[in-house]
């Protein structure tokens, strides 16, 4: 596989940044506070992750959600409590890909699909240098594995909402991300593109790359990942879909704003409309 | 024909001027394409009205007349000027343009402050600001390869860097690139550039040179090193034929560099436009 072939250069290469510590869990997180000038946004957050599981953040609009990602890839400093990732602080690791919320990037910027995602190995080719022939292989293997190779010579101006996704995806594949944070990908997208992105983070899980994801659809959330973290400010639930999807549990996170529709065997079809943070009460 | 072409070669002051054209033709040019890319066309303005304090106290110190020394008093100026810029903009909540705004209007009124308090001035600032093509010396013609060249070399060096801070500075901080650093270095380059390029040519054309071919060719290509490279090609071109023209019809000889490069500018418009215009028709 080419992420660990990668890992082993690298590790060979850059000893300046954190080697991972085998026998600590893939994200541990404990007491974290966290959040911008002295109000925080997340309060007392704790829970530990195993390398390749899949987690979805849910929560109401201004829960915290995009917070605790940035503390998680090292783009936040904790006010309180730590973020360990393999065993070590985030901001030592080269291995997280970190996906912010749509359209925070110039899609008309001169580059194509291939320069995108060669971008994700910036750090591993080292400053002065050029990109090498495993350098180019590794971009070209990432390309194909979310199926965009047709387009590699294309601009990325050129690409629907759903290829966009699929091309960070690449680039954190190309990244060799071993944990890859993304900020409500699936959000304007329609269902159809949902399953596409949801198909290529099932893939990530038979490369045992970890994944975080935030998101609104309660009902994605439950069949598509292994671990629930339902967050507002506080953590009010972490586990499995079944132990954290009860309906005491959510009406605490979401108020009245949440539609709860008991079934017969104890599951339930919920929800979110989303409308505490205010962003969707005109839509 | 070849007459028309050589007659202008008889003059020292032609071929001087026709090497400080492209030399700054191609240096803004590359430069100007990441000036353009990121959205802060206004900088370069901004930069050459900055540098009005650091004029005004080398005036006061070394006596006015000495074109060298200020020389070394606006390239001193611009950088501390555009490390400034990036500074506000990265430690506060302001964008770019606010800050480099910011920096500008503070800079400009310090300069006036300081002189108004002295007398004679105004001329030689004059001078500076309006720099002309046709009036460049062997001198300035060094300064602009040394550090003309110093400025292309650390693009090209760190050529990767730059882009990636310039497109995707999440990315740059998450990849545990010194970010800041490439930053600052793409401001200094930017002020080295303005500084060379107002010397030379004057405020007017160094702002027509730093946004006009790179945008051109921003047109033309879909990938930065080709828009580097046809954005560099264009801005030589400009101020090789700007200068014929204002050597052979008479014309103020920035002023007709700046009017080639917006016709070439106009051209690739209409050219790019034919273009999707006729891709449509293809498919349908």
């Amino acid at each position: 596989m080419i992420h660990q072939e990668g890992s082993a250069i690298s590790k060979r290469r850059r000893s300046d940044h954190a080697i991972h510590d085998a026998t600590a869990a893939a994200v541990t997180v404990r007491g974290l506070s966290a959040g911008y000038a002295s109000y925080p946004a997340i309060i007392d957050v704790s829970f530990e992750l195993g390398a390749g599981e899949r987690l979805a953040m849910v929560g109401p609009n201004g829960a915290g959600k995009s917070t605790l990602l940035k503390a998680l890839a090292g783009l936040l400093d904790p006010m309180k409590g730590e973020v360990l990732i393999h065993g070590h602080g985030p901001c030592r690791h080269i291995c997280i890909a970190y996906v912010p919320q749509k359209n925070t990037l110039d899609w008309r910027f001169p580059i194509t699909l291939t320069d995108f995602v060669m971008l994700g190995r910036t750090q591993r080719i080292g400053p002065l240098r050029k990109p090498r022939s495993q350098d180019h292989d590794i971009v070209r293997t990432s390309l194909d594995a979310v199926g965009l190779t047709v387009h590699a010579q294309r601009q990325i101006g050129s690409l629907s909402d759903g290829q966009q996704q699929r091309l960070f995806i690449a680039r954190a594949l190309a990244q060799e991300a071993e944990l890859i944070l993304f900020d409500e990908p699936l959000a304007g997208l329609d269902v159809h593109t949902h399953r596409e992105v949801l198909e290529l983070i099932a893939n990530l899980y038979r490369r045992e790359v970890t994944v975080i994801m935030s998101l609104h659809d309660l009902s994605i959330a439950a069949s598509h990942f292994d671990k629930i973290l339902l967050l507002r400010q506080e953590m009010l639930g972490f586990g499995t879909p079944k132990t954290v999807l009860t309906e005491i549990v959510l009406k605490r996170a979401y108020g009245s704003c949440l539609q709860v529709i008991s079934g017969e065997d104890g599951a339930f079809i919920v929800q979110d409309t989303a409308c505490s943070g205010g962003e969707h009460e005109n839509a | 024909m070849l007459e028309w072409l050589v007659a202008p070669l008889r003059f020292a002051f032609m071929v001087r001027g026709l090497i400080a054209a492209i030399a700054v033709g191609v240096l803004c040019s590359a430069v100007g394409a990441f000036v353009v890319l990121r959205g802060m066309t206004f900088i370069g303005d901004a930069l050459a009205h900055s540098i009005l304090p650091g004029l005004a106290v080398g005036f006061i110190s070394i006596g006015k007349g000495d074109r060298r020394g200020m020389f070394w008093w606006a390239m001193g100026t611009a950088i501390l000027v555009a490390l400034g810029m990036g500074w506000i903009s990265e430690r506060t909540r302001f964008r770019e343009d606010a800050a480099i705004g910011i920096v500008f209007a503070g800079m400009f009124a310090l300069g006036i402050a300081l002189i108004s308090t002295v007398r004679g001035f105004s001329v030689d600032l004059v001078h500076f600001l309006f720099g002309n093509v046709l009036g460049v010396s062997n001198h300035d013609l060094i300064l602009l390869g040394v550090f003309g060249g110093a400025v292309l070399l650390l693009l090209f060096l760190f050529y990767k860097e730059l882009v990636l801070v310039s497109f995707d500075i999440t990315l740059a901080r998450t990849l545990r690139i010194r970010a800041s650093f490439y930053r600052y270095l793409l401001f200094v380059l930017i002020a080295v550039t303005v500084v060379l390029s107002l010397q030379t040519v004057g405020i007017g054309l160094m702002l027509a040179m730093l946004v006009t071919p790179a945008s051109t060719a921003h047109l033309l290509t879909k990938r930065l090193p080709a828009m580097l490279m046809v954005g560099a090609l264009l801005g030589a071109i400009a101020g090789v034929v700007g200068l014929y023209v204002s050597f052979h019809l008479g014309v103020a000889s920035g002023a007709a560099i700046v009017l080639v490069s917006i016709a070439m500018f106009l051209l690739a418009l209409m050219v790019s436009n034919f273009c999707k215009i006729a891709r449509c028709f293809h498919r349908s």
